[in-house]
């Protein structure tokens, strides 16, 4: 404990006692009343031997800060009655204990500093000025501390917690011994400080809440003061983040009623939400949570009114629980098969935050046949947060979803990372992800994704399995697979800023490179290859490459994922086998595949038995080999008039015909469409060959099939989301005769 | 109750950004007056959303209003290569007697300068100016190793508590104003910036409030320093520290300052009052990486008692505390640890009662052996500690501990051959929160525990998946004992080349509330959503939600919402 008097300059504009002087006080009607009131409630009784009596009364709020005792008069109320009839000189001493911590301040009666004023008979309501310099921190050399220094107070003038009391006592202002009013405690009035800290919110900040949760927890922590036993109210309040970069104070503060959601406990320090009955939350959002302390008698003044630091959440799927940051695979989807040598693993983070100011990714690929391949760390630093660091070295207009869309390191520049994926390897990748938020690091973690590069097992389209073919009419087709179920990596379109210009930015230079090999075999075991051909697509120089990927990728895809036909001159009759495969080493002289084709069996021969596989009515007795209907064509007058847009009835189908590449006399070679009638109709895509039909429209004559639409099965978005197919079931359907005639009818 | 005033002001920003901003980049720009021609002149980009909401429901108190809009985006306009990245929200939520719902701003940029307008989040160091929305302009600059920033704006409107609606307690406010300046040496991996901010509330007609009493005029000021440096590859260091000056009362008497070098100076940018506080905070963190395969950072942080910035959020104040954060991979990555470790202490200044101690410690284990198994367990605790300060005699019932514990367990297999896939996900967790106050401490006391089994399929060429869930979740607290237990199935579907997309979602739940039957929940939705064009989408929603309660306090209700909303993309 410690007594210590301050010496510091005197403001001029204050009523000293060394001057002598008295102060005029100032009389109010409604301060009177207001002291009628308080004084029942809160006075200091006026014993008959001194002729002055002090009342103190507070009214709420409390004082929080030293100063406001100073200068908040709507804070306190002192009156002073003097019960003689004639004016006195009198000074005050003032004096503020805080009872619990022991520490006091007091004003120096002794000190030639302290104003003195002439006390009028009658009640006279005291203002802060007229109390002396009390409390003046200017005015410290007039002032006693006791327990607390001077400088404490001056660098930090709140109220420490605790209960005070608040004394006045009227002092003869010529003679310091001589006191006018009674002694403490009369004169006093005792407030209570309580500033107890915001509460703080444990769950559910930070983590993800996921679809599958049918109730939100939230709790809080919140230190009940010493002594206050009323009732605590928690308010909790949860606003959605929109846009997701909206900051979420920003969000809970521009709330508007009807709240999002808001609800109040009483003493508890938890809430169990039901989902969807109390809270709709929406996936892929993040929500802002606050939850705020008060009592009804607002006797406790909890630090920033009794308002949380807000804190977020997201609602959405996640694979990894729990976890406030999200990351999800973009590129390439699990499992899938990619064309490319090299290309980008593309990773999205969530939810968006403008603080983030570190990204930290650790990626680590591994092969099922051989366990750890590589790793790859990355540390970006963003001092402007995602989006505005990001838009300064990328030129181009990010959006949100692009900005949390990350690039791992690895495998976007062969130059940069000479890694070689192996064709026919099965790799798979994880990957952890963190961010950082002032120094708060937020992490997850994203499970194994598979993938393959390469391409998928090739179609064989004809011929088909037990066909017999002329050798003369000989022609393979075969497509080379069904597509990368997502072929181009997102936001892989980058202008790079590089010396305040825009260029386009190279990042990315893998390519597309494969050698198919058709071989055709007597055995099916192929031991011996009677004849073989092959062809490459791609290749480094080409087009089929990332960069030329974003400009047009409906190109590219085409180019990768196409139908190929090749002739054989068989000079040899019999059953055949033939296949394709995918070289595994395109670019070697070398037939070792790392994928091949399912094995068609086909037989050569010069003259042909009936059909083998289902066909439409025979002319020749109009009788279906399957369900069908349709009598056949009585006319077989073939027609020389090119078909081009026409609709033709071939049994119980119509053939609409788009073009005509080959014309032999009245037969057509060509393609067009059909509408399976009992396939609601779906619009298959064939080619024709040898198609002759007469002066009512109907074919008798030809040869028919299905063929894989690239033109309507495969659409690419912009952003390569993936291949919009046909029903799942319709492949089936793919080399299949829809119809096959006779070569000669009638 | 809406005011016309505020409409028009994301109308004005927009004007002002528009019409204004781009005569001043005429000089700006003027540099690189040889790409004119090149540069395409005007570009457009970005976004733009508009969504209405429709809400009917039988509960008393609505949740929603029958009829919300909103619009949104994120349009980038490109002058000359010049790019002026606007961000908007407007709706008919805006009010008055809140802080702007409506927010307008665009932050251009030209090679190492960038310029902010209207509605922005800037930040130059955590403790000073730290994101706090503003409504202004200011620039940033970064020539060569340079480092330069200001802003000035309104970081707060006026808002007078309006007794006469219905909301609840709204805190009044006045206008507040401030400027931030940084400067600093660096780049972006290696920096040290000095930072001032300066805020105050404009001289006004003062606010009486019933609760607060006459709300006084304050005033700020705040100088930190900031900095990151990264050591080689593997070690990085931060530090943030500021100092404040906050004065309670803009009315009450100045301080009188001794005569030092720069008093003037001083004087002019902050006058110390008799309600002035002073005060610190400061943050430094330390990680280090070790073979790829270890990580650890080190935090310590220590706020004094109410530290305040103005250009910052509130944050919890009168803390010291210090993390430990471990993680490290063992077999090849398939086996992964993740830690952390704190304790914390408050009442830096011996000003309260009471001390507080807190312990935080978490710990996760990860586990992916192979292609097709992964998991994780965690585990999560604190405990604070609420003990009377040495000397001072407080009843023992005051006297807090207050201990958390969580457990998270999670399994996920997948499985299935391409294109069907399979994922089986189990998962559970339990929460208990412990206060063993004497008095209070029961009404506390509370244990979730949960779990839940989800399987979902896909077809990904037929551009198809299902899942379904079951849950169980029980909740016991002195004030209720409840649980439920059901289930929900969901099911997507793309239609017309992917264009179309329904989606399908149905739940029910059984609750149950102190062993009694308390009724069900149920729930119904459906989504669509539907690719216009290449670069516009249209969705329509709608929500059912039925709850039937027996035992609680609530009445049965239903509710349904609808959601039709318009996006382009440009």
């Amino acid at each position: 404990m410690q007594n210590q008097r301050n010496t510091l300059q005197q403001p001029d504009s204050l009523k000293h006692k060394g001057h002598r002087e008295g102060t005029k006080s100032t009389s109010c009607f409604s301060k009177l009343v207001v002291f009628s009131f308080f004084s029942v409630l809160f006075y200091g009784t006026a014993f008959g031997q001194y002729p002055v009596a002090i009342n103190v009364a507070f009214t709420p709020p409390v004082p929080v800060n030293v100063a406001d005792l100073y200068e908040r008069e709507d804070l306190f109320l002192v009156t002073a009655i003097n019960s003689g009839t004639e004016p006195i000189w009198v000074q005050y001493h003032v004096k503020l204990t805080n009872l619990d911590q022991g520490f006091s301040i007091e004003s120096d009666i002794f000190s030639v500093n302290q104003p003195c004023m002439e006390l009028q008979p009658g009640v006279t309501p005291l203002n802060t000025k007229e109390l002396g310099n009390f409390f003046e921190p200017n005015a410290a050399n007039s002032m006693i501390f006791t327990g607390i220094t001077y400088e404490e107070l001056q660098r930090d003038p709140s109220l420490r917690d605790g209960t005070y009391e608040f004394c006045v006592q009227a002092i003869d202002c010529f003679n310091e011994s001589n006191p006018l009013s009674p002694p403490f405690p009369s004169g006093c009035a005792v407030f209570t400080v309580q500033t107890p800290d915001a509460p703080v919110v444990g769950l559910p900040c930070g983590v993800v809440i996921t679809p599958n949760s049918n109730v939100l927890s939230v709790n809080w922590t919140f230190i009940r003061p010493p002594g206050f036993t009323d009732d605590i109210y928690y308010s909790v309040r949860i606003v959605p983040l929109e846009p997701g970069n909206r900051a979420p104070q920003d969000a809970i503060e521009s709330a508007t009623y009807p709240l999002f959601f808001e609800q109040e406990v009483v003493n508890a320090q938890a809430m169990t939400i039901s989902i969807p009955e109390d809270i709709e939350l929406k996936e892929a959002t993040t929500y802002a949570v606050r939850v705020r302390a008060y009592d009804l008698l607002n006797q406790l003044r909890v630090k920033n009114n009794g308002y949380s630091e807000v804190c977020t959440f997201v609602y959405n799927n996640s694979s990894a629980v729990g976890s406030f940051i999200q990351a999800f695979p973009m590129f390439p989807y699990d499992r899938d098969v990619v064309p490319f040598n090299f290309f980008p693993i593309v990773v999205q983070w969530a939810p968006y935050d403008d603080d983030f100011d570190h990204y930290h990714s650790h990626l680590q690929l591994f092969s099922i046949e051989d366990g750890f391949e590589d790793e790859y760390i990355a540390d970006n630093r963003w001092p402007w947060g995602p989006m505005e660091s990001q838009r300064r070295i990328l030129c181009d207009q990010r959006s949100v979803n692009q900005i949390q869309a990350q690039t791992m390191p690895a495998y976007k520049n062969q130059a940069r990372n000479p890694i070689t994926f192996e064709r026919g390897k099965h790799y798979y990748w994880t990957a952890e992800v963190e961010l950082r938020r002032k120094g708060d690091a937020f992490s997850t973690f994203i499970q194994q994704q598979q993938f393959e590069i390469g391409m998928k097992e090739p179609n064989l389209i004809s011929p088909l399995y037990g066909e017999e073919v002329r050798p003369a009419d000989l022609i393979f087709h075969f497509d080379t697979g069904d597509p990368a179920e997502k072929l181009i990596p997102d936001h892989v379109d980058i202008r790079q800023r590089q010396g305040g210009d825009c260029e386009q930015a190279d990042w990315f230079n893998g390519y597309v490179h494969e050698r198919w090999i058709l071989e055709v075999s007597k055995s099916p075991g192929f031991d011996s290859v009677e004849w073989m051909t092959q062809g490459t697509i791609g290749g480094p120089n080409s087009r089929l490459h990332l960069d030329f990927v974003v400009q047009d990728s409906i190109a590219v895809a085409d180019s990768i994922y196409r139908q190929i036909s090749r002739n054989w001159a068989a000079s040899d009759t019999g059953t055949f086998y033939w296949r394709v495969k995918w070289a595994k080493f395109p670019e070697l002289n070398d037939t070792t595949s790392y994928r091949r084709s399912a094995v068609n069996m086909f037989i050569l021969r010069e003259v042909f038995d009936a059909p083998q596989i289902a066909s439409s009515p025979a002319p020749e007795d109009t009788t279906c080999r399957s369900t069908c209907e349709a009598f056949a064509p009585t006319s077989t007058e073939p027609t020389f008039d090119d078909p081009t847009g026409r609709t033709l009835q071939v049994g119980l189908f119509q053939l609409q015909v788009q073009s005509v590449s080959g014309t032999s006399g009245s037969r057509f070679t060509g393609q067009g469409v059909i509408a399976v009638p009992f396939l609601n109709e779906i619009r298959v895509r064939v080619r024709f060959r040898d198609l002759q039909y007469n002066g009512t429209n109907k074919v008798f004559a030809g040869d028919i099939r299905a063929v894989q639409d690239n033109g309507t099965r495969l659409r690419w978005t912009a952003s390569g989301r993936g291949r919009q197919n046909l029903p799942q079931w319709l492949p089936v359907q793919r080399g299949r005769s829809t119809s096959t005639f006779p070569k000669e009818t009638g | 109750m809406k005011d016309s005033r505020f409409r028009v002001t994301p109308l004005l920003a927009l004007l002002f950004c528009l019409f204004f901003f781009p005569g001043k980049w005429a000089a700006v720009h003027a540099q690189n007056m040889e790409n004119i021609g090149t540069e395409k002149p005007v570009k457009i980009t970005g976004s733009l959303s508009l969504s209405a909401y429709g809400y009917h429901t039988t509960r008393e108190i609505p949740r929603y209003a029958p009829f919300t809009w909103a619009i949104t985006g994120n349009p980038v306009v490109s002058l000359y290569g010049i790019t002026f990245p606007f961000s908007a929200m407007v709706s008919e939520k805006e009010r008055y007697f809140r802080q702007p719902f409506n927010q307008i701003g665009v932050s251009p940029y030209y090679r190492w300068a960038t310029f902010h307008a209207g509605y922005r989040n800037v930040s130059f160091s955590p403790f000073t100016l730290s994101g706090r929305t503003f409504l202004g302009g200011g620039v940033e600059l970064e020539p060569s190793i340079f480092r330069l920033g200001f802003v000035y704006g309104r970081f707060q409107r006026r808002v007078v508590a309006d007794t006469t609606l219905a909301e609840a307690v709204i805190e009044p406010v006045y206008t507040r104003k401030g400027y931030a300046a940084k400067l600093g040496v660096g780049n972006h991996r290696n920096f040290v910036d000095l930072v001032f901010f300066k805020g105050w509330d404009e001289n006004q007609e003062l606010i009486s409030d019933p609760r607060l009493g006459t709300l006084p005029l304050q005033e700020n000021a705040v100088g930190g320093i900031t900095s990151k440096l990264s050591f080689g590859k593997s070690v990085f260091f931060d530090l943030d520290f500021a100092v404040s000056a906050f004065t309670h009362n803009t009315r009450s008497d100045t301080l009188a300052l001794e005569d030092f070098f720069m008093k003037p100076l001083v004087l002019k940018v902050y006058q110390p009052r008799v309600s002035s506080k002073f005060s610190t905070a400061g943050q430094a963190g330390l990680s280090f990486r070790l073979a790829k395969t270890f990580n650890m950072r080190l935090k310590y942080k220590r706020i004094d008692p109410d530290f305040q910035s103005m250009g910052a959020w509130f944050f919890q104040t009168n803390v010291e505390d210090i993390t430990i954060s471990p993680s490290w991979s063992m077999f090849k990555h398939k086996l992964r640890f993740n830690a952390s470790y704190g304790i914390q202490r408050n009442n830096l200044q011996a000003r309260e009662q009471q001390n507080r101690f807190r312990q935080i410690g978490s710990a996760t284990v990860a586990f992916s052996p192979n292609a097709y198994l992964s998991g994780s367990l965690s585990y999560s605790n604190y405990q604070i500690e609420a003990r009377n300060r040495e000397g001072l005699v407080v009843n023992d019932s005051f006297m807090v501990t207050q201990v958390s514990h969580n457990i998270n367990a999670n399994v996920n297999i997948n499985f299935g051959k391409r294109p069907h896939r399979h994922n089986l996900n189990f998962n559970a967790y339990y929460q208990l929160f412990d206060d063993q106050n004497l008095i209070f401490g029961y009404l506390n006391d509370n244990e979730t525990r949960g779990t839940g089994v989800v399987y979902s399929y896909s077809h990904q060429k037929a551009d198809f998946s299902m899942s379904g869930s079951g849950t169980y979740s029980d909740f016991f607290s002195q004030l209720a004992n409840t649980s439920r237990y059901g289930g929900q199935l969901t099911a997507t579907k793309g239609f017309l080349e992917k264009k179309l997309r329904i989606r399908l979602a149905a739940g029910y739940y059984l609750n149950q509330r102190d062993s009694r039957n308390d009724g069900n929940s149920t729930s119904a939705s459906i989504r669509l959503s539907m690719k216009v064009t290449k670069k516009q989408s249209l969705g329509l929603s709608a929500q059912y939600i039925s709850r039937s309660p027996i035992e609680s306090r609530y009445l049965p209700y239903s509710e349904t919402r609808g959601n039709i909303f318009y996006t382009a993309n440009f």
